[in-house]
């Protein structure tokens, strides 16, 4: 390949914007290791590195506060309200997508207006519901308004996907006597295969730090989630603990990190064959 | 911190194998933490395990370091008890947020809940917490040595008695909560090789603050310091301490009257802040963004000559672990006005049942209570957390005392703390909150005190009347 | 339009020409469960917000539309309301900019770009708090290794949560950070799916990569644009997690924003009547924010074609 000075450029610019993004979680990571005493009087922190205060930090953070149930705790629960948000909407998207029925435009767009309801304005009824269905301080406590959450934007992009396939296809399986759900279930699946799972990243990606209905419907440690074992970390009324704040701020940031680097590839390549056209 | 652990940490240029046993070390002290404190003495003649394979939930503060020393007790509460302990600890506005739900519904999922000691007529005063009495006068739930006169009276008004007749707090014998597991007010922290390099004894009044701040204050240290950000604790302790102790008064009337007028506006109001304003030059340089995890962290690292501070504090500042000046550190009561007695707000937690747990569970739930607020317990969180304790005996133990010289200034704060009239109110924080946005506003240099001063009456009383507290 | 809307449903099961039938089996169990967990909670709110509900009293009585009155002359409601308008404004208008250049970037296809592109990607799926908290330690006036390196160079550090002006900047510099992200990502997606065709032929044309950009490929990005755009302007409006852990709407409420303002109603001080009609005056000015928008936009991606 003939190097060009642009191209140069353009490299020493990528390298840049890496440090740049990178470097606020370096400094995390640096702090991670420190003492909290050590982290307010260097300033900048030396780059020594003590195994043992390391140790401390992580074990603490892991293990005593528990971050490490918690991360499972909210792939768990993360997870199976995505796979649930996946299996009611998509027939629902193909319904928007290929039965123009009354009104379908305006219900779409209803639909998708719901993932824009301020939170604050409805976790408590929800958690009245919850409580109601005695499902407080479980799995499906939080599972069953996390796939209300991320319906919305489920079914919203998965329109998308369905409208990019010609309507001959179903057609054709609909003339060889299959109705519209077995036109669906055998026919369509396997083609927006990789739009259920762009669909399901973002559905994954607005739930995955949810606070305020966890708050309420959580009471004990073992149904922790992320966003609320973070939580306790700040409080005004008393000394932060810088080190260990860091410290989680590392451990939250490996699950998504990993998340990040090894699906962006199917996000962006969903996108670009599927909405948002 | 174990000893163990100590030895492992203090170890540099580890090997793998080191830090192995390092984190064996650690994974001991995780599972018999507090095995080298003094373990509560049961009391003989009673029958601990009564309620033995009972399971209960507490919620309570994850602010404080309450949760951390029940925490590191559950064992030994499991070996006294064979009770199951859950310990539920989010912060405070989901702490509340949290135990009010859980009073209101038909069945609350915790049958121990820790209260702040301001919301004590919010939660207690609605008639949501199980009265007492009936358990601490029977001998068959209380041990023997459970000794309620041992709790500090202030801290006993403050959360624990209610005569429900009148709504008041503090008033008559009915108890419907136990102070802890911490109590607490403020003290005064100073730095004694400044103070003696400089010639000058610790500030008994605010003149004597004002001129230690001048003469301490360098470049490398400011001559003293303060919560300037918009946080509680501006209102609450700085104000509010230079407040009363200069005469103020912040309320007249009584909500029941419908005559509850504050006086902010009065020139002790106004004076209290402009002494603020006045000790901006000596104090940090951004002090207007300090709030409580700002002074800890400036003080800790020895940055700040003095101030005043809630003595839950003790803990950071005086343990060489996280302090650079753990030995240089003095404490003494809060200045005041000559011919007033230094005193501040008052602080701190209590603990109740809610009435609505599952009736069985009552008396179990009581004698978890009775276990995590005796008298060895309150020793050993002290002794490991320098959290303040609710009982006078944990404050003058000998050996305590020996080991951690704030204690008596401490005891003496806790004695004379003030109860926050405001706190009466359920607009308590939503008060606090104008307070500190304007005071803020009037530090950072936006208005001068009077100004801030007038808009803060004139907020209060319209929050007031709105909520029926005042004609 | 397909024929289908005009169609009167017909009920017969199992032939294949009935779709009210079908759209019942499809529509169904989604329609259900979002009329459940979403309409049923907003018509609950709307009750709360018509009672003066506080922790104190327990159980609310019925006030009309009393919370509603008292909001429109709250002049702190109308400070929220006014600080929310700036800050959406600019963060958004930054992060498009932003997010377009970025995207335009990585379209040179350099390689290892995915990892870079990663890392940028993850501002916006971390946790809230800790994003609040990481920047309290970045920007810590004293001992901050923003502050510390910005005196490296010899310049004063500005007074990044302190001042009434700068705290807006702040929070809008640090939500830039969070979310330009995602705005690059969608046109990013938008732009690897445009024909590349076009671009042969304009450069045969002779067009220079300004006027390409200007006359071609921004035009084309433009659908992506506008989605983002409205997308993160109402994600920005309705959150409160960053200000939260970042200002706590200080100084001098200089970052309360209406849904902070909800939120310390309903969670800090207990007012849940007042709170819910704060958020619903939310939902008021997003209902009409939207409609209005959709007058102009196609949101729905499928029927623009």
């Amino acid at each position: 390949m003939k190097i060009r000075p642009g191209r140069i450029l353009a490299y020493i610019v990528l390298v840049v914007l890496g440090l740049v993004g990178a470097a606020p979680f370096l400094y995390l990571a640096i702090l991670s290791t420190k003492k909290r005493i050590e982290i307010l009087a260097q300033v900048p922190p030396k780059l020594s590195f003590s195994w043992a205060q390391a140790a401390k930090n992580y074990n603490e953070v892991l293990f005593s506060q528990g971050m490490l149930s918690f991360t499972l705790n909210s792939i768990i629960v993360v997870s199976i309200a995505t796979f649930i948000a996946i299996v009611i909407g998509t027939p629902a998207a193909y319904a928007f997508s290929r039965l123009r029925f009354r009104q379908s435009e305006q219900l779409a767009n209803t639909i998708l207006s719901m993932r824009f309801m301020p939170p604050i304005a409805v976790a408590i009824p929800l958690f009245l519901m919850v409580k109601a269905a005695g499902l407080q301080d479980s799995y499906a406590g939080l599972v069953l308004p996390y796939v209300a959450f991320s319906l919305p934007l489920v079914v919203w992009i998965m329109i998308g996907f369905f409208d990019e396939i010609p309507a001959e296809i179903d057609e054709a399986a609909m003339i060889d006597g299959c109705t519209r759900v077995s036109v669906l279930w055998h026919v369509m699946l396997p083609i927006v295969r990789p739009g259920l799972v762009t669909a399901a990243l973002f559905g994954a990606l607005f739930i995955w730090n949810e606070f305020l209905v966890a708050l309420y419907v959580i009471d004990s440690r073992g149904f922790q989630t992320i966003s609320l074992g973070a939580a306790t970390l700040v409080s005004a009324q008393r000394p932060i603990d810088w080190n260990i704040a860091a410290t989680v701020g590392v451990v939250t940031v490996i699950p998504i990190l990993i998340f990040s680097l090894f699906i962006q590839r199917y996000i962006v390549r969903g996108l670009t064959v599927g909405a948002v056209k | 911190m174990d000893e163990k652990t100590k030895i492992g940490l203090s170890a540099q240029g580890v090997t793998r194998r080191d830090l192995m046993q390092v984190a064996a070390a650690m994974g001991i002290a995780g599972a018999f933490g507090g095995l080298g404190f003094s373990r509560p003495a049961l009391a003989a003649d009673f029958d601990w395990k009564k309620h033995a394979g009972t399971k209960l939930n507490i919620l309570m503060t994850g602010d404080e370091n309450d949760h951390r020393a029940l925490g590191d007790m559950l064992d030994q509460f499991r070996q006294d008890t064979g009770m199951e302990l859950e310990i539920t600890s989010p912060a405070l506005g989901a702490l509340i947020e949290k135990t009010l739900q859980n009073l209101k519904a038909d069945r609350s999922s915790f049958e121990l809940i820790e209260y702040l000691g301001f919301l004590t007529t919010q939660q207690v005063g609605a008639g949501y917490y199980e009265q007492l009495n009936a358990y601490i006068d029977d001998p068959s739930k209380t041990p023997p040595d459970w000794d309620i006169a041992d709790f500090l009276p202030p801290a006993m008004r403050n959360v624990g008695i209610f005569d429900m007749a009148t709504g008041t707090l503090g008033k008559g014998n009915d108890i419907y909560g136990i102070p802890g597991l911490h109590s607490g007010s403020v003290i005064y922290f100073y730095r004694k090789d400044l103070f003696e390099a400089a010639g000058l004894k610790p500030a008994a009044t605010w003149e004597e603050f004002k001129d230690a701040a001048v003469k301490l204050n360098t470049d490398d240290v400011a001559g003293c310091s303060f919560i300037g950000a918009n946080d509680f604790s501006l209102a609450a302790v700085d104000w509010y301490t230079r407040f009363i102790t200069t005469g103020g008064k912040l309320m007249s009337g009584t909500p029941k009257e419908k005559n509850f007028k504050p006086n902010v506006n009065s020139p002790e109001g106004i004076g209290a802040l402009q002494m603020l304003i006045d000790l901006l030059p000596y104090a940090p340089k951004n002090v207007t963004k300090y709030g409580f995890a700002e002074n800890v962290d400036g003080f800790s690292t020895g940055k700040i000559a003095q101030m005043i501070f809630w003595s839950t504090i003790a803990g950071p500042i005086l343990n060489g672990e996280n302090s650079m000046v753990a030995d240089k550190t003095g404490t003494a009561p809060v200045p005041a006005k000559p011919g007033e007695t230094a005193r501040a707000i008052q602080g701190g937690w209590g603990m109740g049942i809610p009435k609505n747990i599952d009736p069985a569970k009552k008396d179990a739930a009581w004698l978890a209570l009775t276990w995590m607020t005796s008298k060895a317990f309150n020793k050993f969180e002290v002794e490991k957390y320098q959290i303040d304790a609710s009982r006078t005996s944990a404050f003058t133990d000998p050996d305590l005392v020996a080991k951690l010289p704030y204690l008596p200034d401490a005891l003496k704060a806790a004695s004379t703390a003030e109860i926050i009239p405001t706190s009466l109110i359920p607009e308590f924080f939503q008060l606090n909150d104008v307070m500190n946005v304007e005071f803020n506003a009037a530090l950072i240099g936006t208005q001068d005190a009077k100004t801030a001063c007038e808009k803060v009456q004139t907020q209060w009383e319209a929050m007031l009347r709105k909520a029926g507290h005042l004609a | 339009m397909s024929i289908a809307a005009a169609a009167p449903a017909r009920f017969a099961f199992g032939t294949r020409d009935e779709p009210g039938r079908a759209a019942w089996i499809l529509l169904g169990p989604c329609m259900l469960y979002l009329v459940v967990f979403s309409i049923y909670p907003l018509f609950h709110s709307l009750r709360l917000s018509l009672t003066d509900l506080t922790a104190a009293t327990g159980t609310g009585n019925f006030v009309g539309l009393a919370n509603y009155r008292a909001l429109l002359v709250d002049p702190q409601f109308w400070n929220a309301t006014w600080n929310s308008a700036i800050l959406v404004t600019c963060s958004v208008a930054v992060q498009v900019v932003l997010g377009v250049a970025l995207a335009v970037f990585f379209n040179l296809h350099l390689r290892g770009a995915w990892i870079v592109r990663g890392i940028l990607l993850l501002p916006m799926l971390m946790t809230p708090i800790v994003v609040g908290v990481m920047w309290r330690a970045l920007l810590n006036p004293d001992w901050g290794v923003i502050d510390w390196a910005i005196k490296a160079v010899g310049l004063s550090p500005p007074d990044w949560l302190g001042s009434v002006e700068m705290a807006r900047v702040t929070v809008v510099l640090v939500d830039c950070w969070q979310w330009t992200p995602f705005v690059f990502m969608i046109v990013f997606a938008r732009l690897q799916a445009l024909p590349q065709e076009v671009f042969e032929a304009a450069q045969v044309d002779g067009a220079g990569p300004f006027v390409t950009f200007r006359r071609i490929t921004l035009p084309m990005l433009m659908p992506a644009i506008v989605f983002a755009t409205v997308f993160r302007a109402v994600d920005a409006f309705r959150s409160f997690d960053l200000i939260y852990g970042l200002s706590y709407g200080g100084p001098a409420r200089s970052t309360t924003t209406l849904s902070f303002f909800a939120f310390q109603n309903g969670f800090q001080f207990q007012n849940y009547g007042y709170a819910a009609a704060s958020s619903y005056m939310m939902l008021l000015i997003l209902a009409v924010g939207t409609t209005i928008l959709l007058k102009y936009v196609q949101l729905r991606p499928g029927t623009s074609r």
